[in-house]
C-alpha cells in the first residue's frame, strides 16, 4: 500500500537524518544530552553516546519487512525515553538545546518537541503494528513523498525555532 | 498517473498545513509586536478625563457587593488582572511593595477576572494587598474597555480617569500613582463646611 511505504520512508528518513546529524557533531550532541542534569555526567555519555547508533538500527530495521516491528519497538523506546527527558526539563523550566538533530538545527526544548514526540510515536505505531500499512512497497514516487514529508518537519521545526528566537527578541526590546 | 495525481493532491495539503502553521506563526508576532507595545495598548481602556461608570461589583474583601463609585473617596489606582497571565502574577509582588508605599495617600483596588475556581486559587497562591473586586462576567472589564491585563487606571477621588495604561512592573505602578497623588485630596468635612 503506497500510503504504508511513505510513512514508512518518512519516518526511515527522518530518524536517518537526525541520527547522521548526531553523528556529525558527536561531542556537541553528548553535551546537549549532559544538560538535561537527568542522570549523573558519565551515565549521560554512555547513553548519550548510544542514541545515534540505536536511531540508525531502529530506522534500518523498519525498512525490511520481517525486522519491522523490532525496528518500531526500538524507536518507540527511544521516543519514550525521549519524552520522559523532555517533560523533566519542562517541568524543571530550564529551556535548553534538545539537540535532536545535533548543530543541524538549534532546537529548544520547548511544547513543539512534545508535539513533535507525540506524532513520531503515533506514525512509528502505524508503520510498525498495523498490517495492511506493512505490506509497504517502495516506490521512487513514496521515497520523494516520504522524505519530502521528513524535510517539512525540519522546515516546521525551523520556522518554530525562528519564531522562539523573535519573540524573545521582541521581549527583550520592550 | 491517476497514483501521481493522488499523490500530489495530498502532498499539497500537507504543505497547506505546513504554510498555515507558518501563517499562525506570524500573527502570533504581529500580535506580540502590536498587542503588549506599550504605546498600543496606552489607547485600551476609557479616555482620560471620563468619569469612570456607575456600576456594582463584588468585592472579596467585604464579601459583598458594592458601588464601584463608592471606592473611590480618595485617589484610586484600580488594576484588572486575570488569574492565568503571567505577566499579572509576576505584578503582583511590586503591586503589594507599592501598597506599602502609597497606600496612606492612595486607594489601591484590583479587579480580578475569572472563574471562581481560577480566582480562588490566584488568591491562594498570591497574597494581593488592596481591595480586591470580583468581575465574575467581564463587565468592569467591558465597561473600563480593557483589552490586555494588567491594566491599570488612575483614578481621582471623583473617579474621573486621570492616567491609565500598562501595570506590568514598579515603574509602571510609580508612574500610574504619581499622576493621581499630585491632586489635593478633598476631605469630607472640609468640604461641607
Amino acid at each position: 500500500m503506497p500510503i504504508g511505504s511513505i510513512i514508512l520512508i518518512h519516518v526511515f528518513s527522518f530518524f536517518m537524518i537526525s541520527a547522521v546529524s548526531k553523528l556529525i557533531s558527536y561531542k556537541a550532541f553528548l553535551q546537549f544530552v549532559v544538560n538535561f542534569h537527568l542522570f549523573p555526567r558519565r551515565i549521560s555519555l554512555i547513553i548519550g553516546s548510544l542514541i545515534p547508533y540505536v536511531e540508525l538500527m531502529g530506522a534500518a530495521l523498519l525498512l525490511l519487512e520481517p525486522t519491522r516491528s523490532k525496528g518500531a519497538i526500538i524507536l518507540l523506546s527511544l521516543l519514550t525515553m525521549f519524552s520522559y527527558a523532555v517533560t523533566q526539563v519542562l517541568r524543571s523550566k530550564r529551556r535548553i538545546t534538545c539537540g535532536c538533530y545535533g548543530r543541524l538545527i538549534d532546537a529548544t526544548v520547548d511544547r513543539f518537541t512534545i508535539g513533535k514526540i507525540v506524532y513520531f510515536f503515533l506514525v512509528t505505531i502505524i508503520i510498525g503494528f498495523i498490517k495492511p500499512l506493512q505490506n509497504a512497497e517502495i516506490s521512487a514516487l513514496t521515497i520523494v513523498i516520504g522524505t519530502s514529508l521528513s524535510f517539512l518537519v525540519f522546515v516546521l521545526q525551523i520556522m518554530w525555532q525562528r519564531y522562539r528566537e523573535t519573540l524573545d527578541r521582541l521581549r527583550k526590546i520592550k | 498517473m491517476e497514483a501521481f495525481i493522488f499523490y500530489s493532491v495530498v502532498f499539497l495539503w500537507i504543505i497547506q498545513i505546513v504554510i498555515l502553521f507558518a501563517m499562525f506563526l506570524l500573527f502570533r508576532q504581529f500580535g506580540e509586536v502590536y498587542l503588549t507595545k506599550g504605546e498600543a495598548v496606552a489607547k485600551d481602556g476609557l479616555a482620560i478625563g471620563k468619569e469612570t461608570p456607575s456600576i456594582k461589583v463584588f468585592s472579596l474583601t467585604q464579601n459583598k457587593v458594592v458601588e464601584l463609585k463608592e471606592l473611590f473617596h480618595r485617589p484610586t489606582l484600580l488594576t484588572f488582572l486575570s488569574p492565568n497571565c503571567k505577566p499579572c502574577e509576576s505584578v503582583i509582588e511590586d503591586w503589594n511593595r507599592a501598597y506599602k508605599s502609597y497606600s496612606d495617600k492612595v486607594n489601591f483596588c484590583v479587579v480580578i477576572l475569572g472563574r471562581d475556581e481560577e480566582v480562588k486559587a490566584l488568591l491562594k497562591k498570591d497574597f494581593i494587598t488592596g481591595e480586591k473586586l470580583w468581575d465574575r462576567k467581564e463587565e468592569l472589564f467591558h465597561h473600563f474597555l480593557v483589552r490586555v491585563t494588567p491594566f491599570a487606571f488612575a483614578l481621582d477621588q471623583n473617579g474621573v480617569v486621570k492616567d491609565k495604561g500598562l501595570c506590568g512592573n514598579k515603574e509602571q505602578i510609580d508612574l500610574l500613582v504619581s499622576s493621581v497623588m499630585e491632586l489635593p485630596i478633598i476631605n469630607d468635612k472640609e468640604e461641607n463646611k
